[in-house]
């Protein structure tokens, strides 16, 4: 955090004192979106998730949350997932992250893992998000994460957002019922209405595959399912 | 007072709309006056059909025109009724500092409920704009017209006086918030286009070939990035009228009328143009130029333009489309009010085009160059060629000069009347040095060009006469004050995505100033590295325009293309703290500023 308070010192002085300055484009500002709030089939009586990430701060310095997790409708179990990070501009489309995390689970027992992140995230030519996450946990598991996510327009209102995801570890995790290696992966597809570019509701589905945890075989299970929620940011 | 409250001429309009309102539009009916009353206060009116809380001038959105008589001291009482603090700057003249207007640069502000007393010597003629320099208030409404008689009546208008003189303010009126506008762009910069290209497009190869899609693609860039805030949002106004109820000039058969141009609007370039009445301009900024014919020109916000008609027919359309295409401003001129015109079609959303990147031509080469090479914007008067339609495919493209940023080629002139600008003599633009201005900074024009006489974005395919920067030629001679003795060199930079503007990748805050020796005469020289089209604007002294021309143009605002190197000359002849920025509002407030400090005895003269 030690820039935030660098970039404070720096402030230009006003002409006068008692003057304002003529604009001020130090502005701390922020945003919030809720990229998937969402019900999801098939399992009965269906599945609540969102997926959620927000900054605060300048053009360079900033501080980025995330949270995305899971609930089963009929036996209230999920899984969740928050972190915070200090984020710096590096370069014109790569930005740096130092943060923390946590994750959480009570589908098999109940369990959590507090973790240090560090993270790149780049919009790569064609206009593909990425976002690669290395975290150490407080028991020394190491994992990763990547994040590929591309938007087609397909009209000026109707949007299809294409979403990779690959989480990985060199250790499995008892707690969070995770295997080594592949974890888990995800694609999907969401095909979104911007009636505001705030507020849109979508449709979509995705496919995820992972190798089973400690509790399970082992094996490598997938499954297919279908979402609609809304995309809103404010 | 000279102008009652809008809101009780509204409630009188009839329904045929034959009132011409606002009455200050009839210029030449508005007397000048040395002392004027000003009140700034929040009044609730109907704008573009629409009720709205619209900060007003003596209760007139625009505010009244005001008259003033160069030689004579103006006296301008400006009392601001708000709860806010308030300002009000005048644009393009020539005074004291702290009569400029700037809070935080040359006074303090108009404390609410405060009078503030402007008063200074009028040393120039012509039509100028006045306008709050406060917060987001100028896109709230805070602005209005000012014109200047000269001391000597004939100076102004060269081929003698007009029988009739419009104001046409144009304004883009918005019913959001303006913090809010920030704030949402901030968030998401393409908020308000809603004329980007789909994947269709893309695969159909509508506008630009598949390859150029990609192209575009790869190098994270928007083709459609033409304006920030847009129709979406906008209602386009003449003279705050917007097309639910067109304003209309009425005139006699047979006069002699002059229009004077202002684009008071917050964020939006405008293309003017009289269908079917050529325009004869006389006046770019306030200043006289050579008389130059045309058939449509591009008013970059904060210019103003003073054209000269002669209307044959009973009634024509004074069509003022945004560069962008999302909206048009529209106005009437008849000789009976209640004529109908049918407006002329609309035109398609331009794209930009490799070339308002500043790539170079080894960079290109390679490159999928089938289809229109329209964006290129190479087919501007080179060589007197005509480059489109010509087959680009599988060839290294010989017959394209190896360096296109060289000016070594005379240019036809759209204009009637005008000698080409001898571009040659600006001498070649060096490519862009290493330097890439840092992490919010997106991209350099590899290959910056010169591109003053060439048809820029939108009007390549006009079949009529375009104004361009090449054609402006100063009417009156003035003394050269010889070469420069220092070299400013300014890059406009920004990162699209994150909404971050500035000049050589420093915002405001970051580098606030540029200090100049008073008396020491300075060429600044502009490299555009943006997508984006900036109308950068010095206070307090005018820029003389190095185009090519002899007598060099006089210009408060010089706008700045895409990929663009432009050069002004500029002798620092007024002393105090003068602002300098983009007068794009949203542009401005995100940092693209300074303060031009204009200081006796000798500067740190570091590179800004």
């Amino acid at each position: 955090m030690i820039p935030l308070f660098a970039m404070a010192a720096q402030a230009v002085e006003p002409a006068h004192p008692g003057w304002k300055l003529p604009i001020n484009d130090r502005h701390m500002r922020g945003m919030l979106l809720v990229d998937q709030l969402e019900y999801r089939l098939p399992s009965t009586p269906g599945a609540v998730g969102t997926d959620l990430e927000g900054w605060m701060g300048g053009d360079v310095h900033r501080l980025r949350y995330r949270g995305e997790g899971t609930v089963e409708l009929g036996d209230r179990v999920g899984e969740g997932e928050l972190g915070a990070a200090y984020s710096r501009l590096v370069g014109p489309w790569v930005e740096l992250q130092l943060g923390a995390g946590l994750e959480a689970q009570n589908e098999v027992g109940s369990g959590f893992e507090a973790r240090l992140e560090v993270g790149v995230e780049a919009v790569i030519p064609y206009d593909f998000d990425l976002e690669a996450l290395l975290r150490v946990s407080h028991r020394g598991r190491v994992s990763a994460r990547v994040t590929a996510i591309k938007e087609l327009m397909l009209s000026q209102r109707l949007i299809l957002q294409l979403r990779a995801e690959a989480t990985g570890a060199v250790q499995e995790s008892v707690e969070l019922d995770r295997a080594q290696g592949l974890e888990n992966a995800t694609a999907g597809l969401r095909l979104r209405y911007e009636v505001r570019r705030e507020f849109a509701p979508y449709l979509g589905g995705s496919w995820t595959g992972g190798f089973e945890g400690p509790s399970g075989t082992g094996r490598f299970v997938q499954s297919g399912s279908a979402a609609a929620g809304v995309r809103v940011w404010f | 007072m000279i102008n009652p409250s809008r809101r009780q001429l509204l409630a009188g309009l009839t329904a045929t709309g034959s009132l011409l309102l606002p009455r200050w539009a009839r210029a030449d009916l508005v007397p000048a006056q040395d002392q004027w009353d000003i009140e700034i206060a929040e009044t609730a009116m109907n704008v573009a059909g629409r009720k709205a809380h619209v900060l007003t001038l003596n209760g007139s959105y625009p505010g009244p025109l005001i008259r003033l008589t160069e030689g004579n001291e103006a006296v301008i009482r400006v009392k601001n009724t708000l709860r806010e603090w308030s300002s009000i700057h005048w644009h393009g003249l020539l005074l004291p500092p702290e009569m400029d207007g700037v809070p935080g640069v040359s006074f303090k502000g108009i404390p609410p409920g405060e009078t503030f007393e402007y008063r200074f010597d009028v040393r120039q003629s012509g039509t100028y704009w006045y306008h709050s320099h406060s917060g987001m208030q100028e896109q709230r409404g805070l602005a209005g017209p000012m014109v200047i008689d000269p001391a000597d009546p004939g100076a102004s208008d060269p081929d003698g006086t007009a029988d009739r003189e419009f104001v046409i303010v144009l304004t883009d009126f918005t019913f959001m918030n303006p913090h809010r506008i920030m704030a949402v762009l901030k968030k998401q910069s393409a908020y308000f286009n809603y004329q980007k290209r789909t994947v269709f497009d893309a695969l159909a190869g509508k506008g630009m070939s598949l390859g150029q899609s990609m192209q575009w693609g790869r190098m994270r860039m928007d083709p459609t990035d033409i304006a920030d805030v847009t129709g979406i949002t906008y209602d386009y106004l003449v003279n705050g009228h917007g097309d639910d109820h067109r304003w209309e000039g009425i005139f006699a058969p047979g006069e002699r009328i002059r229009l004077r141009f202002v684009n008071a609007g917050a964020m939006t370039y405008f293309d003017l143009r009289i269908p079917g009445l050529p325009m004869t301009v006389i006046a770019a900024d306030g200043i006289p130029v050579r008389p130059v014919e045309v058939d449509e020109l591009r008013i970059a916000v904060a210019e103003t333009y003073d054209v000269i008609i002669e209307p044959i027919a009973e009634a024509y359309t004074l069509f003022c489309e945004t560069m962008d295409r999302s909206g048009f401003a529209a106005g009437t001129l008849a000789t009976t009010p209640g004529a109908r015109v049918d407006l002329p079609a609309r035109r398609k959303r331009p794209l930009l085009g490799m070339g308002d990147m500043g790539m170079s031509m080894a960079s290109m080469k390679g490159m999928d160059m089938s289809g229109d090479m329209k964006g290129m914007d190479m087919s501007g008067d080179m060589n007197g060629h005509d480059m489109r339609g010509m087959d680009m495919k599988g060839h290294d493209m010989p017959k394209v000069p190896k360096d296109l940023s060289r000016a070594d080629y005379r240019v036809r002139s759209a204009a009637k009347g005008i000698e080409p600008a001898d571009l040659a003599s600006l001498g070649a633009p060096e490519p862009h040095g290493p330097d890439r201005h840092g992490p919010t900074n997106v991209m350099v024009a590899d290959q910056p060009r010169i591109r003053l006489a060439e048809r820029l974005n939108g009007l390549e395919d006009a079949p009529w006469r375009v104004l361009t920067y090449a054609d402006l030629e100063a009417r009156l001679e003035r003394p050269d004050p010889g070469p420069p003795t220092r070299e400013i060199d300014i890059h406009l930079t920004g990162h699209m995505e994150r909404y971050i503007w500035s000049f050589n990748g420093k915002k405001f805050s970051e580098e606030p100033y540029i200090d100049l020796e008073y008396g020491e005469r300075v060429r600044i020289t502009y490299t555009n590295d943006t997508m984006m089209t900036h109308p950068i604007h010095l206070h307090g002294m005018f820029v003389e325009l190095e185009n090519g021309r002899a007598a060099r143009p006089l210009k408060h605002t010089v706008s700045v293309a895409p990929a663009e190197r432009i050069s002004v000359l500029v002798t620092a002849d007024e002393r105090g703290s003068w602002a300098y920025h983009c007068h794009l509002l949203y542009h401005m407030d995100m940092g693209m500023f300074r303060v031009v400090r204009v200081l006796d005895g000798p500067v740190a003269k570091v590179e800004p």
